[in-house]
């Protein structure tokens, strides 16, 4: 339901930008989600305008270019750090790689003194360094700016005519022009769920300290149109990202990730589509990428392969009448593999919370599987040393009996404070087959901003074997559920025996019925066995029961309200708690008759009591005793005087010395 | 941080070795294939020897030295000069003997002298021999010297009907030599060229555009010809020659008009030449040429 309502918020966004997204924001760094790898900043001013980061303390990146056409050459594309300053973050970037030139052949011979001679121009664009700064108003809102400084330069064969009296000649002169300018650029992002981060910003908001131009050519110069990109970053389920950049020019990235738990860190995979609104075809291109990270370094590697070839001599149609908008992208752009490396070097403590102290509160019983996502195995007691309120995502990995690392809820601690955090599992049917008691480790994790985890501690735990029973009645249900369909077929075994008696049957004594013949045949078979003395308490399964054809009071009343169960008759456990600790458990079975026709079965009122169903209406109830192992007429009278006595006249429901647990 | 310096190790190496400007992207300005390409020649070389009085003969066969043996040239000329415009036709066949080389008294070659060696007709219409002058400088001075003969036939279209240019047809040549055999045969025309001038700006903003536009065969070549003239002289004086596909339009190169020498021509003459070759393989040495020119002269802001 969660997942879908997600769903839903990410289609209408597309739905209210699809006049958008964009080409500005191809990054050279793979286009991996925001929301992963914060420690380090996979990304830079071309996606992620405000700088949104969760950098520590101080970042170095670097990044290379294998250019695989024309000819195969590489660069270095740029280095950059980051420093944060509690809510303060700064970045600059130097930019040797982000180029791109232009070799224009006029094919204008000019022919001097018999020497014939090649007009040719040259163009060149380049992004030379940047600036960038982003304040953290909140754990989830924060906005940024960006400053970069571009150079432009246009050299041109120009032939000149000479005229004198002596002589007049042609001469080929290099005119050549220059132009810098600034671009300032603001964005924000915005996290209203923890997997989900909308950010919007700017490009080309603001040009400024423009210097020189492309005299007669200024349709040369970059294009500087100003407009907005909408992003969306998304994770539906743990360690998937799907993210969206859409532009205001109708260009648009969207792509998703993938990442796994690998050697003491984690290794992503990442495909990227894009759409240029000033290339051809409509998909431009597209962007494979491989990513892997621990504490301090990461690792990037990323092709942008372009849909058609930009190789060999290229038309002047599309320079001269759109020229280009992007530097590192645009229709001219060659294929190219980029690696890049940061470094992430951290002299302030790398987590926000740690923990005080972890306790097992309660040991696995394996057999209770769902027991545990409702009750917590552990609680720990956590301090947030950070100096703001921080989200905790407490996490545990039992080795024993856990696949994955299994999330516990999260919890809001308070700067300074020191709370209770609750562990919760889930059993794995797969990881055993818990024909033993062992002890297992549990690693417990806390996380909160960064990726890797605040803090670890681990426990040993004590994971018992499947037949094992805390001694807890409600707990029983556990075994009366575990094996359902070996009951059914028991069950219909017997009833199919007794059809005829069952055809004169009146309906509302079907249960009733049902229940007297199941179990006069259930205990004719049985023998009443006590438990082996042991730490322990042992319960076995409905199918081991029938099979050893005895048990003891546990076992017994397991294996019948299984049976009775398999066929659609409810039953309950009356729990006969006694002061010396040994408790008694009788069978409670639901007749459905209603109070008026008890009388088709008693006129003892104290052998039934009245129970309400969902629909708020009273149904009959009866006791039965599973060790008298007689018949079904004694059985009933012995539990209904008990259950009359102490339940009833002792007031045991009232004061809690009897409980009933429904099965279901 | 596990080992950083092996990273800064391997990210020097990288900036050591591994840093190369990708090659930039070639970029074909005109959309057309590379054997088409335009080039630029000076017409004018040597002011200071020669004296470009012959107007424009954009083949340069004439003026200032001939080259070859035999030479027959076709013209139908359109001149026009605001909203007017006069046809006239031009032919002239041309004899030279390369024996006989006529130089200034330094040395430098003027040109062969030419002969008389028959009766030349175009399309049954005798040419007149007339004597073919060149001038040219020598200490400051202009000095006459003649050639020799050419057989020369002009007409102004209007004055008579005898032979109009026939465009895109052909003309009939005739040579009764004085010794042997006549040699007829026919000179195919190319189809008429009209030009258009479009100026823009002015010389004192420097922001002059000139755009030339004409009726464009998409065949082969044409050339424009810029020449500079002075309101009180007749014939233009040619500066160079712009050799381009005959695709119908083109501008004269900003730096070109820019460097145009204003101070000495206050009119452009810019001719539009097409042009058609014919080879007889009877005579050696030889070319034959019928063209198609609009000389438009101009006004300069």
């Amino acid at each position: 339901m969660y997942l879908k309502k997600q769903l839903l918020i990410l289609f209408i966004l597309l739905i209210t930008v699809t006049d958008t997204f964009s080409q500005q924001s191809l990054d050279i760094f793979g286009g991996f989600s925001k929301l992963i790898t914060p420690k380090f900043r996979i990304n830079s001013f071309e996606s992620n305008t405000m700088n949104y980061n969760k950098t520590i303390d101080w970042e170095f990146t670097f990044s290379g270019a294998v250019f695989i056409a024309p000819k195969t050459v590489s660069d270095l594309m740029m280095g950059s750090v980051g420093k944060s300053i509690g809510n303060h973050y700064l970045y600059a970037r130097y930019t040797p790689g982000f180029r791109k030139s232009f070799l224009l052949n006029t094919d204008t011979l000019v022919t001097i003194s018999d020497t014939v001679k090649i007009l040719n121009s040259k163009l060149k664009y380049s992004e030379k360094f940047g600036f960038g700064y982003n304040y953290q108003f909140s754990n989830k809102f924060s906005g940024g700016i960006s400053l970069r400084y571009f150079e432009q330069s246009y050299s041109q064969d120009n032939v000149y005519f000479y005229f004198s009296d002596s002589i007049n000649t042609l001469v080929t002169i290099t005119d050549e022009y220059r132009k810098e300018h600034w671009r300032a650029d603001i964005g924000f992002s915005y996290q209203p769920i923890e997997n989900l981060l909308l950010n919007v910003s700017s490009y080309n908001l603001f040009i400024f300290a423009e210097n020189g131009e492309f005299i007669d050519n200024q349709n040369l110069e970059l294009k500087v149109e100003k407009g907005a990109i909408f992003g969306i970053d998304f994770e539906p389920i743990n360690s998937f990202y799907l993210l969206a950049n859409l532009e205001t020019s109708g260009s648009f990235i969207i792509g998703s990730n993938i990442r796994f738990n690998i050697a003491e860190g984690k290794l992503g995979f990442g495909l990227s589509l894009f759409h240029d609104k000033y290339q051809e075809p409509f998909i431009a291109g597209f962007q494979p990428s491989i990513n892997y990270s621990n504490r301090s370094i990461n690792l990037n590697l990323t092709a942008i392969l372009y849909s058609e070839s930009h190789e060999g001599i290229m038309p002047a149609n599309d320079l001269l009448n759109s020229g280009i908008h992007n530097i590192t992208n645009n229709q001219f752009s060659y294929n190219t593999i980029n690696a890049n490396l940061n470094l992430a070097l951290n002299f302030k403590p790398e987590k926000n919370v740690e923990f005080v102290d972890v306790e097992i509160i309660n040991e696995i019983f394996p057999t209770f599987a769902e027991e545990y996502i409702s009750i917590p195995f552990a609680i720990a007691k956590v301090t947030n040393i950070s100096n703001s309120s921080v989200v905790v995502k407490p996490s545990s990995f039992i080795q024993a009996v856990n696949d994955e690392i299994i999330f516990s809820p999260s919890i809001t601690i308070q700067s300074g404070d020191t709370t209770e955090v609750q562990f919760f599992t889930i059993i794995s049917e797969s990881k055993s087959d818990y024909k033993k008691r062992e002890i297992s480790q549990v690693d417990f994790y806390l996380s909160t901003d960064y990726e890797e985890y605040d803090d670890e501690q681990q426990k040993p735990i004590l994971i018992n074997d499947q037949n094992s029973w805390d001694g807890k009645v409600k707990n029983l249900r556990y075994f009366v559920k575990s094996d359902i369909t070996q009951s059914n077929k028991y069950a219909k075994n017997i009833l199919s025996q007794k059809k005829s008696l069952f055809k004169e049957t009146p309906k509302p004594l079907v249960n009733f019925v049902r229940t007297k013949e199941l179990f006069n045949n259930f205990v004719s078979n049985m023998q009443y066995v006590s438990d082996p003395r042991a730490s322990v308490e042992y319960v076995q399964f409905p199918t081991q029961t029938l099979k050893l054809k005895g048990g003891d009071c546990d076992d017994l009343s397991v294996a019948f309200s299984s049976v009775l169960e398999s066929i659609g008759i409810q039953t309950a456990f009356v729990d006969y708690i006694s002061t010396d600790g040994i408790s008694h458990v009788n069978l409670l079975v639901n007749t459905k008759l209603k109070p008026e026709e008890v009388i088709l079965i008693t006129k003892n009122d104290k052998k039934y009591m009245l129970r309400k169903n969902v629909k708020r209406e009273d149904e009959v109830w009866i006791p039965i005793e599973m060790t008298s192992l007689t018949n079904f007429e004694t059985s009933w009278d012995i539990a209904a005087q008990k259950f009359y006595t102490v339940a009833i006249e002792n007031y045991g429901l009232s004061k809690g010395s009897v409980v009933i647990y429904d099965i279901y | 941080m596990k080992k950083p310096y092996k990273y800064i190790f391997l990210l020097l190496a990288f900036i050591k070795f591994g840093c190369t400007e990708p090659a930039p992207t070639e970029i074909i300005v005109q959309d057309i294939p590379s054997d088409t390409q335009v080039d630029i020649e000076v017409l004018s070389p040597e002011p200071d020897l020669y004296v470009y009085q012959n107007g424009y003969d954009s083949i340069g066969y004439v003026a200032p030295t001939p080259t070859k043996r035999a030479i027959i040239n076709l013209s139908g000329i359109r001149n026009t000069y605001k909203e007017y415009t006069v046809k006239r036709t031009s032919a002239f066949a041309l004899f030279t003997d390369k024996n006989v080389k006529i130089e200034t008294p330094n040395g430098r070659t003027i040109g062969y002298y030419s002969r008389l060696i028959g009766k030349v007709s175009f399309n049954d219409i005798g040419a007149i021999p007339l004597p073919r002058k060149v001038q040219y400088r020598w200490h400051g001075e202009i000095v006459d010297t003649l050639l020799g003969w050419v057989h020369y036939f002009t007409q102004k279209h209007g004055t008579s009907s005898l032979f109009p240019f026939p465009y895109n047809s052909n003309i009939s040549f005739k040579l009764e030599p004085i010794v042997g055999n006549d040699v007829t045969f026919n000179i195919p025309t190319p189809e008429e060229i009209v030009g258009h001038v479009k100026v823009s700006g002015t010389r004192r903003d420097r922001n002059l555009e000139i755009a030339l536009k004409w009726n464009s065969t998409n065949v082969g070549k044409v050339e424009l010809v810029i020449g500079g003239l002075n309101r009180n002289e007749i014939s233009p004086f040619p500066l160079y020659k712009i050799r381009v596909p005959d695709n119908g339009a083109i501008s004269i190169p900003k730096s070109l008009i820019k460097t145009f020498p204003f101070d000495r021509f206050n009119q452009m003459v810019i001719s539009f030449v097409r042009q058609k070759f014919t080879v007889d393989p009877n005579v050696n040495d030889q070319i034959v040429v019928a063209q198609t020119v609009h000389n438009i002269k101009i006004d300069v802001p």
